[in-house]
């Protein structure tokens, strides 16, 4: 097992912005993002989405499989929005990197905190509960906020889909809850 | 390996290098070694930095479900195997054993100074020293654990005869989180650095509440991965696959009927 610190993280950004020089914008993802703000020292992958314009993406994915060769990490491009319709306002919540917009074409943020807490309760794996009590303790989501957005949001879990079954989440929200009330460290 | 693999179980299991040759009654096996699942190892950090914020804080520790699995053993008079939970950990690569081996019973050497009821007093140097070597996953050997033994009973003697056991590992709720390791057994002594690692780490918090005190370890276990199987408990859904269950990936819940 590679373990991915800041350090390996930071490769990336630098790789990626030497060797790809279309705009675009990249959103680190879950533990990604907490490595990068110092909230813990490892995550076992690199997890990010990318939006660049439809004529550059096989140079992109061309630029990752280098980075991918070169960084001996795993990297993984996935959005939320893949798992579970994104809450309103998504966009907005995104958290701009500022040590990263100096002037490139290719901009860094983390993807909106809520939208990522609920992907990860919605697998509801052992790591998939810390990574959202993470943002909770280090104020990027409140759990008054996540109970307002998801009451909107639930409505448009499918039954159908696995990751989405409303009653399934529920459950896994109010485990989420418990654990944040018995103060489960992270 | 770098180290010193003299053990009481050297007749009859033989490391060399990714490989494990079991020669028991005049029958040879080979097993090859592996290294534990990516989702066990981040369950167990994270769960190993979680006891040491309590005991950082002086908390109440319920269960430490992430050092005490249920190990299982046989030999070939068992009707039925041997479980008991054990307290089990980690140790260092060999190349990175010598320099945590020397970092670890310095830390021994100075709470040794001070009497046993002290545990306030050494509180930060133990969590700090425990801490140091979990910071550091890189120099962890994620293929073998270490287990020291105690009392010589049942499990002892069903290695020493069959150096095969079988872990499981249950997690808290909500996830429950669980896997089943199997293992080879070398049973090693004293002068083992693996030995001298576990037993320094467990000296660290000898004294801690949840541990019951005890002088002596006559051997310690070193054991390789052979095979794992994640048991964590999942929902079953009327699906495609031949289990009948579905996994991450987008599946689609489909009508039973």
């Amino acid at each position: 097992m590679k373990f991915v610190k800041r350090a390996e993280i930071e490769n990336f950004i630098n790789g990626l912005a030497s060797s790809f020089s279309a705009p675009g914008k990249i959103f680190f993802i879950g533990e990604t993002s907490q490595v990068m703000e110092g909230w813990r020292t490892w995550t076992d992958k690199l997890e990010f989405f990318a939006e660049v314009s439809a004529a550059d993406i096989s140079v992109f994915d061309e630029t990752i499989n280098k980075l991918r060769e070169n960084l001996q990490i795993e990297i993984i491009e996935e959005s939320p929005a893949d798992i579970i319709p994104l809450p309103e306002g998504a966009e907005r919540r995104s958290r701009m990197i500022e040590i990263y917009q100096n002037g490139l074409p290719l901009h860094f943020y983390h993807f909106d905190p809520y939208s990522c807490a609920f992907r990860y309760i919605a697998r509801g794996d052992e790591q998939d509960y810390k990574i959202v009590l993470a943002y909770v303790k280090h104020e990027w989501i409140t759990i008054s906020e996540m109970d307002k957005i998801l009451e909107e949001l639930l409505k448009s879990f499918s039954f159908k889909t696995i990751q989405q079954d409303p009653a399934e989440f529920r459950r896994k929200y109010k485990g989420l809850l418990q654990m944040w009330r018995a103060g489960v460290s992270v | 390996m770098g180290v010193s693999n003299k053990n009481l179980s050297e007749d009859i299991v033989t490391i060399s290098g990714e490989n494990i040759h079991i020669n028991r009654n005049g029958h040879s096996r080979d097993f090859k070694i592996c290294e534990l699942p990516q989702k066990f190892i981040s369950w167990q950090l994270q769960y190993k930095n979680s006891i040491y914020d309590a005991i950082e804080k002086d908390e109440y520790i319920a269960f430490n479900a992430g050092h005490l699995p249920v190990v299982g053993t046989w030999n070939d008079e068992s009707d039925f195997p041997n479980l008991a939970n054990k307290g089990i950990g980690f140790t260092p690569k060999d190349e990175y054993i010598d320099h945590y081996l020397n970092l670890v019973e310095s830390a021994v050497e100075k709470i040794s100074k001070l009497p046993p009821h002290a545990v306030n007093e050494t509180r930060d140097l133990r969590i700090a020293t425990a801490r140091e070597f979990y910071a550091h996953p890189e120099h962890i050997d994620f293929r073998r654990l270490g287990l020291l033994e105690i009392f010589e009973g049942a499990t002892y003697k069903n290695l020493v005869a069959n150096p095969m056991a079988s872990v499981l590992w249950t997690g808290n709720s909500p996830v429950f989180i669980s896997f089943q390791v199997d293992c080879v057994v070398e049973v090693i002594t004293t002068e083992d650095p693996r030995y001298r690692f576990s037993w320094a780490m467990r000296r660290l918090f000898e004294y801690e509440p949840f541990h019951v005190v005890q002088t002596i370890f006559p051997y310690a276990y070193c054991m390789w991965v052979y095979d794992y199987k994640d048991k964590t408990p999942k929902r079953r859904y009327p699906g495609a696959r031949s289990d009948n269950t579905v996994n991450e990936g987008g599946g689609k819940i489909k009508s039973p009927h």
